[in-house]
């Protein structure tokens, strides 16, 4: 089945290298991850600011994440064509959608003790936004970023449904009709491989920010556990909904 | 022309609404295969979470399960399935119940971890069995994180089953892919539209279900 | 009886424990008739405050009928199960963990019938395991616990636990259940139909003190000392002998816990139930417990005694170091105040006469006390001062003391407080009966302390009775 073509041999009408399609389908994920934590940090510490604002935005938040992908991509084809933009849009506000909550836990679950003894040193409010709150949130960022780009990651390769805007998600199209079932394979499996390195990048990234935090693998396992726990049950929804 | 307009064509259009290629028709499929996929993914993973969670062992393991499981693209393994076991349900529901047994797994796992030890310790002392334990007072306290584990698989597979039609298999998404190679873009935002709906649906049966189902002495403490 | 005793000195308990023989003798002897002194004790206890707006009307009015009544019931109690004395027992009982640590090491222990017994120590002493070994959540590793004579390992586990109430902590209350369902849970898994065990439920709630309208509540609108009254009355339910209470009252605040624990008294006064009771609080366990048992770290006994015996004699150097300052005074409240030698002579009532007024100026006090027309304490006026001269300038008399009810320790506070020296005594109603001087309490104490040693050494007189002379000296 694999019709005598090698692993790496990209079908010409992709327009481009195995490389080129890896470099393509990292920009595609990541620009909607980077716009979604630009927007929600400041959504979220509004939602911290102002309580009554967060059980609204939890509610557009779950109903926006229950659209599916194919939805949203076919709704913006008749404003944005079959572009990239039409696939980052939607990866954007699912990104939006898993980080606000995890920003708002994260900032949140900064005990009331030590925000008390940080104003008490006489830290402004952004002072202590800034060198307080947002350092000890970073494991919940964290892992709200996690869960954002696997699954930004995975969802790129429907946009080939739109019209070859899927990267490495084109493969799975040209496999079906070049009857190339190592081409399916190749994109699995880069797809796979792309989503746990980011993951490794955001876990190291997690260490190197908070090195207060315990090292030891069952320590960390234990503290990220809380992490994703902590979050109300929405957040936590959010957390696990990703795949 | 208008999303809308586009919208309302497609239902005007009786034509839509009969046959094996009509609305209720494929609605049908669609709500089949999703609760033959869940289904499937609750049998195997409300158990193993529920015994993990209650014992405490294979955390590590299970947050490897759903690491990786975030990481496999669910539209590549259906196209990779399609390749290796043909036409049929068996190539979509393996990657329908890869997708939903790890929220439902991690949930239970964590609703089981984090429950208040005490009521437990109380349970045991006033001479309650395991099983008792577990379904009088493990399982009520766990319930709401449990249901929202389920919640978010059902959308995920619901959200799924839709992309399954570019493998042959039925359900709403075939309004789409069908739309989309016959450019009828009618057909296609109508199928879209659809799905939404059918997420959307699922999202409110849960949230009724909890509103039955869990205690209010649970859901008020949240 | 002897073989407890036998057992805590071959225990490892070492030459302290061996040092503790002669009193750890006579408490196992005691603890057969110890319910009379408890009595009094708990009766010369229940009169120092908290408890008594919620105290039951008679019984206890006096000290006398209070005595009999409690006497009475707790013999007919015991009679009731066919034992007398000792309820559980503890047979060298061990607890060694797979790691190595031992929580528990060779602890023997006979707990009364119908009484509270408290184990008490620092953190890691083994005191929580000891207690749930009772109930079989942890199984030791050797030795035997005894209930009614049998070994609690020949019934099955659910009908000992079922017939045990289990009060922990945090009240682990069902969160998902309300307040009358979580106290009727025993009574339902019991076969009781569903109306009678919230009936059941609701008379408990009235026992424990909680307002009915918090039936169909959920455990968290409620504070933390309504949930933990919820524990005792779902630990109640089903009306079982025996009560297990793991630090039940540590989470609260003090206030709180200070009327939780006299909501137990109470509630012990009514039920007689046979409490086991663990706290790491040396105040609490004087408190309220009839027996206390001292562990130390590594799970062994240091001192079983009544309180009392505990603070005028501790066993050992941490005993001592564990109860802290102030033994002498805090042990004052063991003694009841109904042996006082009061005097009226410094009493001056209201609308009395010149005669009156100089024979209470010559009675030797240097004050004299002015009451008013319903006989309660107006102020100290100087002897000296002479009657004549309209109103004469008063010192405060401070807070009297209930004569009979309130103990020597709230007497000689009463004195200490007074700018006079003197101590007010009034009776239920608030009339003053007397007033007595620091050193006539002085002399009451050292009385009583000798009284109750007289007892002590004539080895057969047992506590009871010392109690008893010590409170009427």
């Amino acid at each position: 089945m694999s019709g005598g073509a090698g692993f790496f041999d990209i079908p010409s009408d992709l327009q481009h290298s195995y490389a080129g399609l890896i470099g393509i389908h990292m920009q595609e994920a990541m620009i909607p991850v980077g716009i979604g934590l630009a927007v929600a940090l400041p959504l979220g510490q509004l939602c911290v600011r102002f309580r009554w604002l967060y059980p609204p935005v939890l509610w557009v938040t779950t109903v926006l994440y229950a659209i599916p992908s194919l939805t949203f991509f076919v709704f913006l084809i008749d404003y944005t064509g079959a572009t990239r933009t039409t696939v980052m849009i939607p990866l954007t506000v699912y990104s939006l959608v898993v980080l606000v909550p995890a920003i708002v836990d994260g900032v949140r679950s900064v005990p009331q003790d030590t925000l008390s003894a940080a104003t008490a040193m006489g830290l402004g409010p952004v002072q202590r936004y800034l060198q307080v709150q947002l350092p000890l949130a970073v494991p919940a960022i964290i892992a709200g970023l996690r869960v954002a780009t696997a699954s930004s990651i995975s969802l790129v390769s429907v946009g080939a449904l739109i019209g070859n805007q899927g990267a490495l998600g084109n493969l799975l199209q040209d496999a079906i009709l070049y009857h190339r079932s190592n081409l399916a394979l190749n994109s699995v499996v880069t797809i796979a491989v792309l989503a746990v390195l980011t993951d490794i990048v955001l876990v190291l990234l997690r260490m190197a920010l908070t090195p207060w935090l315990p090292r030891s693998g069952k320590a960390a396992g234990r503290a990220a556990r809380a992490t994703a726990v902590e979050p109300s049950t929405e957040a936590a929804l959010l957390e696990d909904a990703a795949s | 022309m208008s999303l809308f307009q586009f919208i309302s064509d497609f239902f005007r259009d009786n034509a839509n609404w009969h046959g094996a290629y009509g609305i209720p028709h494929r609605l049908l499929e669609h709500v089949e295969y999703s609760l033959i996929a869940l289904g499937i993914a609750a049998g195997i993973a409300l158990p193993v979470g529920l015994v993990t969670g209650h014992t405490g062992r294979g955390g590590n393991a299970l947050a490897l399960v759903a690491t990786a499981a975030r990481a496999l693209p669910s539209y590549g393994l259906l196209v990779l399935m399609f390749f290796w076991l043909g036409l049929g349900l068996t190539p979509v529901m393996i990657p329908l119940v890869a997708l939903a047994v790890p929220p439902i797994l991690v949930t239970t796992y964590e609703a089981m971890r984090t429950l208040d030890p005490a009521p437990v310790d109380a349970a045991r002392g006033m001479g309650m069995g395991p099983a008792a334990v577990l379904f009088q007072v493990e399982l009520p306290s766990a319930l709401p994180l449990v249901l929202s584990g389920l919640r978010s698989a059902a959308i995920q597979v619901v959200s799924t089953t839709a992309i399954a039609a570019t493998v042959s298999l039925g359900g709403l998404g075939r309004f789409v892919v069908d739309g989309l190679y016959q450019q009828n873009y009618t057909i296609v935002v109508g199928g879209a539209t659809l799905i939404a709906g059918l997420a959307l649906v699922t999202i409110a049966l849960f949230w009724l279900v909890g509103r039955f189902v869990v205690s209010p002495g649970v859901r008020g403490r949240r | 009886m002897n073989r407890p005793f036998a057992e805590w000195r071959g225990g490892p308990g070492s030459h302290t424990v061996v040092a503790v023989c002669p009193r750890a003798e006579r408490t196992a002897r005691s603890a057969v008739r110890v319910t009379p002194g408890r009595g009094t004790r708990r009766s010369t206890r229940r009169r120092d405050g908290d408890a008594q707006p919620r105290m039951e009307p008679g019984g206890l009015d006096s000290p006398g009928t209070g005595l009999s009544e409690t006497d009475r019931r707790q013999a007919v109690h015991a009679r009731s199960r066919g034992v007398f004395g000792t309820l559980i027992q503890i047979e060298s009982v061990t607890k060694r963990y797979p790691d190595g640590t031992t929580a528990v090491d060779g602890l023997s222990l006979e707990i009364p019938d119908g009484s509270i017994t408290v184990l008490v120590g620092p953190s890691g002493c083994g005191k929580t395991t000891t207690l749930r070994m009772i109930n079989r959540m942890v199984e030791q590793t050797s030795g035997r616990i005894l209930l009614d004579g049998a070994d609690i390992r020949e019934q099955p586990v659910s009908t000992l636990r079922r017939s045990m109430g289990y009060v922990i902590q945090n009240a682990g209350l069902f969160p998902h259940r309300t307040i009358v369902d979580n106290i009727a849970t025993v009574p339902r898994m019991l076969g009781w139909d569903r109306r009678r065990a919230r009936e059941r439920a609701r008379e408990l709630m009235e026992r424990v003190g909680l307002d009915g309208a918090l039936a169909r509540r959920y455990p968290y609108q409620l504070s933390g000392g309504q949930q933990q009254r919820v524990g005792v009355a779902r630990a109640l339910a089903a009306d079982p002998p025996v009560l297990l209470m793991d630090e039940p009252f540590s989470a609260v605040d003090p206030i709180v816990r200070k009327s939780l624990q006299a909501e137990l008294l109470r509630i012990q006064e009514e039920l007689g139930k046979t409490i086991v009771f663990v706290t790491h609080d040396i105040d609490e366990a004087i408190r309220i417990g009839d027996m206390v048992a001292v562990l130390r770290t590594g799970g062994k006994l240091a001192q079983f005694a009544p309180p009392d015996e505990l603070l005028s004699s501790p066993a050992d150097a941490f005993v001592e170091d564990f109860l802290g300052t102030d033994r002498g005074i805090r042990r004052l409240s063991f003694f009841g105040s109904d042996g006082l030698e009061l005097t009226t002579q410094p009493v001056l009532p209201a609308g009395a006469d010149a005669a009156q007024a100089a024979r209470a100026a010559a009675s030797g006090a240097p004050y004299v006390l002015l009451t008013d027309a319903e006989g309660r304490p107006r102020g100290w006026a100087e002897a000296k001062g002479g009657p004549a001269g309209g109103e004469p300038e008063l010192l405060p008399t401070g807070r009297p003391f209930v004569a009979g009810r309130e103990s020597l320790r709230d007497a000689l506070d009463c004195a200490v407080l007074s700018p006079t020296g003197w101590a007010v005594a009034v009776d239920d109603q608030g009339k003053v009966v007397g007033v007595v001087s620091q050193e006539a309490i002085g002399a009451a104490i050292r009385s009583a302390h000798a009284a109750r040693q007289d007892g002590d050494g004539a080895g057969g007189a047992d506590r009871a009775d010392a109690t008893r002379a010590g409170a009427v000296t």
